[in-house]
């Protein structure tokens, strides 16, 4: 067919420009947008590369990059998927990251991801975190209403991002979990695969105002100490009167803390919780 | 030697020789020129990414190459970009799982393809995008642009050189030239409403606009919008431009179009075309904007400006439809501390909340608007953000110093905010009536028609960016909002001027050069046809 004239080429060409793009309006819809099928990986156990501030920043809720395997570099691994519910789930379309970071605080639970760390009563942990992962908006569209409770990683800095490169289920259970034990060497924070020269339990009180103000910094100190000892037995396992460590009672605005110190001074490495059970 | 010290004393006279005889292109090299000593020598400098350059850069396949733990955010601009895969929204707009349109992305590509060849094996600039050479390509775009508006202003060479070297000038300021290397995509919207200025004086210049005069101005205000949605206010100031002069009367229709109403009414089809298709584009465009972000906006424009100005939330909220527990939030932005949107009543907003509606309260409570115009040019007195540092963290400048290489604007626009109450209304009404004046009591001048015309829109496209700037953003992040604004009331300057050299032309040559090239006008030879 010849078409003759400009003005019929013309209205030719914006018909199949036109016809053109209403082919391909569904090709269009991720244009500007990242790869892949926008599709979730829920499965418990599978672990994540997420080396970039926005892929962990709660206002790009979901993660559909492909897992990896879990003995190769990764930041968050998978401990639970629960059911969304409530009004958010309701929405047609996914609402908007701020009220949903809102509405789903506490979602995926603390406990369940320390249970799946390994962790016990009394382990303080330090560089962990969770990170909520929610259906990316085509999955929302079909009707996914899940969350995904990854365990995330620290610390992460503007220069780099903490990864691991083992399995983090049950990894409290032995040695491996000790970099997210809390210690400290002076009054430096370090993980207790660091040499350090006390190691933290979770355990703590708090003094009121009026006590701070009634009671000087030993009993205070006299006071917490009394307080920890119980605790420290039940952390190691052990008579409270082992004679290698000592309580050290630390006090912040209104809360004593426990430490566990060596009563030499001595600094280790490892936790005094999965593996060192004699100081050097 | 002597003859080496010859040529070299000739040099000016030679480079005035050039000026005069291929002024445009002269002019358009020479700003190119200065504008890259201007940006690079002593060291580039741009501006740093407020993490908005994340939705534009991850179209690209890049992430910012990592800067040191000890670097503070935003102290120094970040150029260097690496290659990095991203799958699905975490590519997107603020992770609202829809994309970042604008067409900023395009000269990024383009530096990318430079990146990839010069810079990483001339230049020595390792990674897979620096924005060292995303510089290059918006300095040659308004160079070009610069050039073109020596061709299209009236008067004189030198005159209309000069004219064009104020536009240069503010161009090359550090309130806009900043932009330039930076990954956001407001340079793309500085450089498309540059160019709308010569193609909208030729547009109105000619006395038939053909295809070329259209599709230059449509082309270039698609671009513009297409950069940035809150230019959509060039529309006011595109589609009167469009539909003031017939062009000639598609051949369809001359049959119907012989006297002389008709023939101004269908010589218009094809621009009125033209403004369907720009109006469908931006309504188009509109739509596929990301929910997420227009929740922001209407945020910050209800609790921000609105509420967070009122004297009366209660009865502001009545008023609105809006739940009176909303008080709390008057004043916050979505982040805050007290923000709606970590309330129970937050859906009931966003359900009930609407622009639409925002005009409707201002349209009845009309005395608020006085309020919100102090605002907004209070909020001029600083054309630029000063939390974004604008050199290299190797620079040896400290975090967050300011370049200060060309401050003209800065400097004009601080010593303007004490009368800022007199020199605005006044510039932008103003140059709006004298416009509009020039253009309609001496349209039979091409000169006065065409800075008149282009002065008047340009000036109306300025106010409507101010208030939808204000009735969007508000008060929040001014500096960085209102560039636009601030671009466009540089440019009223050396329109003005150039309309008073206008209106001096038209004075002494009342009627249209017979230099100027017309079209075929068959529209009218059938008129005289039928009076004959």
């Amino acid at each position: 067919m010849i078409v003759r004239g400009r003005g019929a080429r013309t209205v030719l060409a914006a018909a199949l420009v036109l016809l053109a793009s209403g082919c391909s309006v569904g090709s269009l819809r991720y244009v500007g947008m990242g790869i892949g099928d926008y599709t979730t990986t829920w499965t418990v156990g599978s672990c994540h590369r997420l080396d970039q501030p926005e892929e962990v920043d709660p206002v790009f809720p979901s993660d559909t990059s492909p897992a990896v395997p879990c003995d190769t570099p990764h930041e968050s691994e998978t401990y639970a998927v629960v059911p969304l519910t409530g009004a958010v789930a309701k929405q047609a379309h996914r609402p908007s990251p701020l009220w949903l970071e809102r509405a789903l605080t506490g979602a995926c639970s603390w406990n369940a991801m320390t249970g799946y760390l390994g962790a016990k009563p009394l382990d303080a942990l330090q560089d962990v975190g969770i990170l909520q992962i929610l259906p990316s908006e085509p999955e929302w569209e079909r009707g996914v209403r899940q969350i995904r409770c990854d365990v995330l990683l620290g610390p992460r800095t503007s220069a780099s991002v903490a990864s691991a490169s083992v399995p983090l289920h049950e990894i409290l259970a032995g040695p491996a979990g000790d970099r997210f034990r809390v210690c400290r060497t002076g009054y430096q924070q370090v993980g207790c695969d660091q040499p350090h020269e006390a190691e933290l339990i979770n355990a703590w009180i708090k003094f009121t105002t009026a006590q701070l103000a009634k009671q000087t910094a030993k009993q205070q100190t006299h006071r917490i100490a009394a307080f920890c000892a119980p605790y420290f037995a039940r952390y190691l396992g052990a008579p409270a009167d082992r004679a290698s460590h000592v309580v050290l009672a630390v006090t912040g605005k209104q809360v004593g803390q426990c430490w566990l110190t060596d009563a030499k001074g001595r600094a280790w490495s490892g936790s005094l919780r999965s593996g060192v059970k004699e100081l050097p | 030697m002597s003859l080496r010290r010859a040529s070299i004393a000739e040099l000016p006279q030679r480079a005035w020789l050039l000026v005069r005889a291929h002024p445009a292109w002269a002019t358009g090299f020479g700003w190119a020129v200065l504008m890259l000593v201007r940006l690079y020598v002593g060291g580039a400098v741009g501006l740093a990414d407020n993490f908005d350059g994340h939705r534009l850069m991850c179209q690209l396949g890049v992430a910012p190459h990592p800067i040191p733990a000890d670097q503070p955010l935003w102290a120094f601009i970040t150029p260097r970009y690496d290659a990095y895969t991203w799958y699905g929204e975490s590519c997107s707009a603020g992770g609202s799982g829809q994309p970042y349109l604008t067409t900023a992305v395009a000269p990024l590509w383009i530096a990318k393809f430079l990146t990839a060849t010069l810079g990483n094996h001339v230049l020595g600039l390792p990674g897979a995008l620096d924005l060292r050479l995303l510089g290059p390509v918006y300095i040659a775009t308004a160079a070009a642009a610069i050039g073109w508006c020596v061709h299209e202003l009236p008067g004189r060479a030198w005159i209309r050189v000069l004219l064009a070297s104020a536009i240069g000038l503010a161009v090359a300021d550090s309130a806009f030239a900043l932009d330039f290397i930076s990954p956001l995509s407001d340079p793309a919207g500085l450089v498309g409403v540059l160019l709308l200025v010569p193609a909208l004086l030729r547009l109105l210049r000619v006395e038939r606009p053909g295809w070329r005069e259209l599709a230059a101005v449509a082309a270039v205000t698609v671009w513009t919008i297409g950069a940035k949605t809150q230019l959509s206010s060039l529309l006011i100031a595109v589609v009167p431009c469009l539909l003031a002069r017939p062009t000639a009367v598609p051949r369809m229709l001359r049959r119907i179009a012989r006297r002389r109403t008709p023939a101004a009414i269908f010589g218009r089809v094809p621009a009125a075309a033209v403004c369907a298709g720009l109006l469908v584009f931006t309504a188009g465009f509109q739509q596929l904007q990301p929910r997420w972000l227009n929740e922001i906006v209407l945020y910050d424009a209800y609790f921000g400006e609105l509420l967070g100005h009122s004297h009366h939330v209660q009865a502001d909220l009545k008023a609105l439809h809006l739940d009176p527990q909303l008080a709390k939030a008057a004043g916050s932005n979505v982040v805050a501390p007290n923000t709606a949107a970590a309330t129970p009543y937050y859906p009931d907003f966003l359900e009930h909340a609407s622009f639409g509606k925002e005009m409707v309260f201002y349209a009845e409570h009309p005395w608020r608007l006085l309020g919100l115009t102090g605002r907004g040019l209070a909020g001029m007195d600083a054309p630029r953000p000063s939390y974004l540092g604008d050199y290299q963290a190797d620079s040896g400048h400290a975090p967050y110093a300011q370049d200060c290489r060309v401050c003209v604007v800065e400097a004009a626009f601080t010593l303007a905010e004490p009368v800022r109450w007199i020199v605005y209304p006044l510039l932008w009404g103003g140059t709006l009536v004298a416009g509009l004046l020039l253009a309609i009591r001496k349209r039979r001048n091409v000169a006065a028609r065409s800075v008149g015309g282009t002065l008047a829109a340009l000036s109306a496209a300025t106010m409507l960016q101010f208030y939808l700037v204000m009735f969007s953003d508000g008060q929040s992040d001014l500096p960085k909002h209102m560039v636009f604004t601030d671009f466009g009331t540089c440019l009223l300057g050396p329109l003005a001027v150039a309309a008073i050299v206008a209106l001096d032309l038209a004075t002494q040559t009342p009627l249209e050069p017979p230099s100027l090239p017309r079209q075929a006008d068959p529209a009218p030879a059938a008129v005289a046809e039928e009076v004959g």
